[in-house]
């Protein structure tokens, strides 16, 4: 087949054209292309960044599972450092018990709380040792914060305990400050009040009360409490003062029994 | 016609004595916290009658003095009177009402302790905390405390248990 020679020469033409205008552009070129390139980088960068993207999420898919199973195993050690609280904390206190225990010049057995009263009106507590763990009824229970009270009710394997808190209770305690002496007594909100302070004596909120170690029962200097308000009631001649046991007994879980 | 059964009553006794030993003390709310026990024998009077009342009051009152300090049978007779009277004022108010449940409620447990502080006067020696004192440090929020809890256990309860209908000492 031939060619038409118009047609040759046509292209020879677009050809010749073509060379002419590259020869012209020989040094615009890398003007040209920097322009160009300008022009159609925010394009590429959109692109560049999909592509990105989708480079980034393709290996998520993979991931997934090992995700799920890496938040399973955080549950599951979220739940055993929940699980280990409490035993930690038990081992603070136990330490915290054996270390007071060492401390004091009498003998002592610990004992677990194992109920509370239930009633409004009076305040003890049930204890996991008795009898026959060397527990004597009228002994003095202490904790490593101050003075719980005192065994009243004795088991062969438990104990009652008589709280400081109890208005049945009544012991013999002073004020560290000025050595004033009084008894105190239970009230059912929990708190105890101090009574039978000779009126020119000193007593300010914030002073430590401890026992007097007057009877057989309390030894002496075991700190009882905190005076929080100090008053005096009508018609008497002594003044008195609420006081804030040390040892928080809706908390206490492990006490020292005097042997 | 409601589904409670005598051993359930003693059982909701035994294991709200059990709560009230052991984990109660944790919700204690300046130094009181609500006498369920109380609150169920209330609840067994205002919807069984005086005479379950009474039954479920010696049976939670017996419990109290087991694990408590203390002059022995107070509470037997305290908590079964005011099973009585929780009965005995089915008959005369609108049991289904809750704020009629809410203030007996209120009213029986100070009426309640009132009684066990007469009673340690009475019976231990002479007790130091006046009256006033006991009244407004401790029958007043443990009242308040008890009447609030009432509210949900006795809709739950009446749920359970389909109280709603009037079943005069059907036990």
């Amino acid at each position: 087949m031939r060619i038409p020679r118009k047609r040759i020469l046509k292209y020879l033409i677009i050809f010749s054209i073509l060379t002419l205008v590259v020869a012209a552009s020989k040094n615009h070129a890398p003007l040209i292309r920097i322009r160009s390139i300008e022009l159609s980088a925010p394009s590429l960068r959109s692109f560049n960044k999909t592509v990105s993207a989708v480079k980034r999420i393709i290996p998520f898919a993979s991931l997934r599972d090992e995700n799920a199973l890496l938040r399973n195993e955080i549950d599951l050690l979220k739940r055993k450092l929940e699980e280990a609280k409490p035993v930690y904390e038990e081992n603070r206190r136990l330490k915290e018990l054996l270390n007071y225990a060492k401390t004091l010049a009498y003998t002592t057995i610990p004992a677990q709380v194992i109920g509370r009263d239930p009633t409004n009106w009076s305040n003890s507590l049930i204890i996991d040792k008795g009898l026959m763990h060397g527990i004597r009824p009228n002994r003095a229970v202490l904790s490593p914060k101050g003075l719980v009270g005192r065994i009243i009710e004795i088991g062969k394997y438990s104990s009652k305990i008589l709280l400081i808190t109890d208005p049945g209770s009544k012991v013999g305690v002073t004020l560290q400050k000025s050595g004033q002496g009084g008894i105190l007594i239970g009230r059912p909100d929990g708190k105890c009040k101090m009574i039978y302070i000779a009126l020119d004596s000193e007593a300010y909120p914030g002073d430590k009360v401890m026992t007097a170690g007057l009877s057989s029962i309390f030894p002496k200097g075991v700190l009882v409490g905190e005076v929080t308000d100090v008053g005096k009631e009508p018609g008497r001649l002594y003044k008195y003062a609420v006081i804030k046991p040390a040892q928080d007994f809706s908390r206490l879980e492990e006490v020292l029994c005097i042997r | 016609m409601h589904k409670i059964k005598r051993p359930h009553i003693y059982l909701i006794i035994l294991v709200a004595s059990f709560i009230h030993l052991t984990v109660l003390n944790y919700i204690k709310i300046l130094g009181s916290v609500p006498d369920i026990l109380l609150l169920f024998v209330v609840f067994f009077g205002l919807f069984l009658g005086p005479r379950m009342g009474f039954e479920s009051g010696l049976a939670a009152g017996f419990l109290e003095d087991i694990f408590s300090v203390g002059t022995f049978w107070v509470n037997t007779i305290i908590f079964g009177a005011m099973g009585l009277l929780a009965g005995v004022t089915k008959m005369k108010f609108f049991k289904e009402s809750k704020v009629t449940q809410a203030l007996l409620v209120l009213t029986i447990t100070i009426f309640a302790m009132s009684l066990r502080y007469m009673s340690a006067s009475l019976l231990m020696r002479p007790i130091k905390i006046s009256f006033f004192e006991y009244l407004f440090g401790s029958i007043i929020p443990v009242s308040i405390y008890t009447c609030l809890v009432s509210i949900p256990i006795f809709s739950k309860f009446i749920g359970i248990y389909n109280l709603t209908e009037e079943d005069e000492d059907l036990l």
